[in-house]
């Protein structure tokens, strides 16, 4: 896919959680679309502007959210890293995988969260609430992840029919 | 060996990243400005394209609300008319009670607070996480919003105005930790201090073991304290619990708002605003 389209897709992203979180909250939760955009972009694109997009997108959901500034960035920029790894093992057709991802990324990502609220000593006691969403989050973000990721391919295949095979064809799983 | 060198590359950049992004964190919580220049721009530029492209989905869901609305409306009827007639007797009372007040207002030679038209504004974001309790609204300096503004709605007080962008701002709940705000309990008058804890209940603290709190009573601001006027509902105290070691009872407080359907919220100066602008002249 191209840049510009990724550009268009994490603002839709940006805007479709913040818009699920304010309009329709699910035990005040929403699916992290923009972390499954991250998750997309590491399994597909593999370079040095999903990371700049993922630090970026990190940063707008700080914004908008309220917490300390650089938080997500960072729990989003070790998704992104772990989810390149990921894609050396496994096809990203593949729905055992994308369920996989739901719930592996969104653990990486509380984890992050928690690792970093414990090394700033920010708020004792919260480790228990914030992992008592957990389940939810990944339930949230599974839907989301078996919705959004055969699109997400789709519309990689439309705009860059060449980088089909170069991306798929080296199945492991 | 080109391959090495870009993967070699990408981790470097990412580490960079991440300690760039955790720079910015320090700075943020050094400073005491946990929205900081980068977030506060993130927000001028994101705000007015949400505005614009969340309308249609926003009065959609407005019309559903309404229909259904509608439908319940019939039962509430009946409801309402006779709450209408019992307000009405206790309007009485408290116009007796207001002509009351001014008698006595008058003999302490006491000045009214000024009356604050408050401005209104539409919720279009909540906290994505569970330790920060924060909501960003779609008015901002250009509306007259300022900083420390108190935040309200019929049901109570929600919090105040901890960032200002020129078209929105950033509502700090009474619920996050970092909130404190100075309460009394309506029935008793024990006082403490309304502390968030990023949960769904806020704790009442430096509540003394002597001191008379019920499970049911309300919580109010007391209007101690330089930012919250007194008198507006906090909550409903759900936990009360005293040992004989502790010197404070410890009080859970749920309160009356339900942060997760905000839709709509009213703004009025914090009272330091308000006195500053009594001392300037300014007020009405």
């Amino acid at each position: 896919m191209q840049g510009p389209l990724y550009f268009g897709l994490a603002f839709t992203m940006l805007i479709l959680e913040n818009l699920w979180r304010a309009q329709w909250p699910i035990h005040g939760l929403a699916p992290q679309f923009t972390l499954l955009l991250v998750a997309f972009m590491g399994l597909t694109e593999h370079g040095l502007a999903g990371l700049f997009y993922a630090f970026g997108l990190g940063i707008a959901m700080d914004a908008l959210a309220g917490t300390v500034p650089g938080f997500t960035a960072v729990a989003y920029i070790i998704t992104y890293v772990f989810m390149i790894a990921a894609s050396k093992l496994f096809w990203v057709k593949s729905i055992p995988f994308q369920i996989l991802t739901a719930a592996v990324m969104t653990s990486l990502a509380v984890t992050s969260r928690l690792a970093i609220l414990w090394f700033y000593r920010l708020e004792r006691g919260l480790g228990p609430e914030i992992l008592r969403d957990i389940p939810w989050q990944i339930l949230l973000n599974l839907v989301a992840v078996l919705i959004l990721f055969p699109i997400l391919i789709r519309l990689d295949e439309a705009t860059d029919p060449g980088r089909e095979g170069e991306l798929f064809s080296s199945v492991r799983w | 060996m080109r391959d090495s060198i870009f993967r070699y590359k990408l981790l470097v950049v990412a580490v960079v990243l991440v300690i760039l992004g955790l720079h910015f964190a320090s700075s943020a919580l050094d400073k005491g400005d946990e929205t900081g220049w980068l977030g506060r721009t993130v927000i001028s530029v994101y705000t007015p394209v949400h505005n614009v492209v969340t309308w249609p989905f926003i009065k959609v869901a407005a019309l559903a609300n309404r229909y259904v609305y509608l439908i319940d409306q019939s039962n509430e009827v009946e409801i309402l008319r006779e709450q209408n007639r019992s307000l009405m007797v206790q309007m009485h009372q408290y116009s007796e009670l207001e002509a009351e007040n001014k008698r006595l207002r008058d003999l302490l030679k006491f000045r009214p607070n000024r009356k604050v038209e408050p401005l209104y504004a539409k919720v279009i974001a909540r906290s994505l996480s569970p330790e920060v309790r924060t909501i960003l609204i779609d008015k901002g300096r250009s509306d007259g919003i300022e900083r420390n503004m108190v935040v309200l709605t019929n049901a109570g007080l929600i919090g105040h105005v901890s960032t200002v962008t020129s078209n929105a701002a950033k509502v700090l709940l009474i619920s996050d930790a970092n909130s404190a705000v100075d309460a009394v309990v309506q029935r008793s008058r024990a006082s403490g201090i309304l502390k968030g804890r990023s949960r769904r209940t806020c704790k009442l603290e430096f509540i003394n073991r002597s001191d008379d709190v019920e499970v049911g009573d309300i919580v109010v601001s007391s209007g101690i304290g330089g930012l919250f006027p007194g008198g507006y509902v906090l909550g409903r105290v759900v936990k009360v619990e005293s040992t004989p070691t502790d010197m404070f009872q410890n009080v859970e407080v749920l309160p009356t708002v339900a942060f997760d359907k905000l839709e709509e919220v009213a703004l009025v100066p914090g009272m330091e605003e308000a006195s500053d602008a009594a001392f300037d002249g300014k007020a009405g």
